[in-house]
């Protein structure tokens, strides 16, 4: 029984190293190299490279810009999924039609969602012609020619196109809440919100873990709206971290500073979900 | 007393489906947008983004079909190519190595899932 069900996880070991961990380790290396990509040497320069990422301040932007958008887009998914999930409930009929509204942006292609948003927010789009026509030709911005607006409008995208997602991990694991609970909480008097705040939000807190948790990591790692909203311009303002680490590599050809970057957010990821991995379980009942 | 509970409550729920039904406008609105223009000419975009598409024009499609920079037949192959094998090699091997992890010793278990983890905190 043992050495059978061994050679169960052999294929997916043996994948995952080739696959996974040996770019990582490989990431690792060249962190601590000068290679530039091209060339058929390179030098071990030690931690120069991440001595160089405090005083880069293109990179700290960038830290900056990540931050906003994971702040911003995972807490306005988590509560609004939640709101939503709840709500979608007890919604009777058309639950299952709303719900295949909600979730269908996540259905499409993060690229192609860009460049519909594109067409809407670009100063010539559809928002602000319709701003035009509806007379209030005054407040007509650009949504993605400066930085600020720009960011938003990514976290804006980044909102609609999750959204679902964490909608259905919410509505998932609040159906499995047993109805009897409920039923007590009535007994005893218990009103909607009563309801939601002692039987429902405590079940529901290992969904809650899991969404939070894969809401941040991919915020963190977001790379293909900034791509196609505003390619990290203008200039170097709206650049997430994963830009910067791919501009880096190769469009500047500094390999081994850009994987020292990705180390860098390696770490920072893997210690987040960590904390909240323990805050979960500190919390479940 | 009990009867005016329940009216009051099933009034709330007409107000929340109502709240509802207003989010999932405004989210579906976007993809509205895509879907009418498909089948408008690029000036009537511009001048009207919002209204129906009459008379619909199937112009854009056209010329997506028989683009030379746009082989559609190969895009698709290529997508499926990749969800297919993607997709099946993943739930075989993923489910093998999930019934191992189960059902081995506890720390043991730790160690695999930080493995696996590990991809999911890298970014691609």
């Amino acid at each position: 029984m043992r050495k059978k069900s061994k050679l169960f996880v052999f294929p997916a070991f043996l994948i995952y190293t080739l696959l996974m961990i040996v770019p990582i380790a490989g990431a690792f290396y060249l962190s601590l190299t000068d290679w530039n990509g091209i060339s058929a040497g390179f030098n071990l320069i030690g931690f120069k490279n991440y001595a160089a990422m405090f005083k880069d301040t293109r990179l700290h932007n960038s830290i900056g810009v990540t931050i906003t958008i994971t702040f911003v887009v995972s807490i306005t998914v988590n509560v609004l999924g939640l709101f939503i999930a709840s709500l979608l409930n007890n919604a009777g009929k058309i639950t299952n039609t709303l719900r295949s509204i909600f979730f269908l942006p996540y259905v499409m292609s993060t690229v192609a969602i860009s460049f519909i948003w594109f067409s809407i927010l670009s100063y010539t789009g559809v928002l602000n012609s319709i701003l035009e026509s509806l007379g209030f030709g005054n407040i007509i911005t650009d949504y993605i020619g400066n930085s600020k607006n720009a960011i938003l409008s990514i976290c804006v995208i980044e909102i609609w196109r999750t959204l679902g997602f964490h909608m259905v991990l919410y509505l998932a694991s609040i159906q499995t809440v047993p109805e009897d609970l409920y039923e007590a909480c009535t007994v005893d008097g218990g009103s909607r919100w009563q309801k939601f705040r002692y039987v429902t939000l405590p079940m529901i807190v290992p969904g809650i873990t899991i969404s939070v948790i894969m809401s941040i990591m991919s915020e963190m790692k977001q790379y293909d709206i900034v791509k196609v909203i505003t390619n990290g311009g203008p200039g170097y303002s709206t650049e997430t971290i994963t830009y910067n680490i791919v501009t880096q590599a190769f469009g500047n050809n500094m390999l081994g500073y850009s994987s020292a970057i990705a180390v860098f957010l390696f770490i920072i990821i893997a210690a987040v979900s960590m904390i909240q991995l323990k805050a979960g379980s500190k919390l479940e009942v | 007393m009990k009867y005016l509970k329940n009216r009051s409550s099933r009034f709330g729920n007409h107000i929340l489906k109502l709240i509802l039904i207003l989010l999932a406008v405004i989210f579906a609105l976007p993809l509205y947008i895509t879907v009418i223009n498909i089948f408008k000419p690029t000036k009537m975009i511009s001048a009207s983004p919002m209204s129906l598409p009459i008379p619909p024009i199937l112009d854009n499609i056209k010329s997506v079909l028989q683009s030379p920079n746009v082989n559609i037949g190969q895009m698709y192959f290529n997508s499926i190519c990749i969800t297919v094998f993607g997709v099946g090699i993943c739930i075989l091997i993923s489910s093998m190595a999930a019934y191992y992890i189960v059902r081995t010793k506890k720390n043991r278990e730790a160690l695999y899932i930080f493995i696996f983890y590990l991809g999911l905190w890298f970014h691609m």
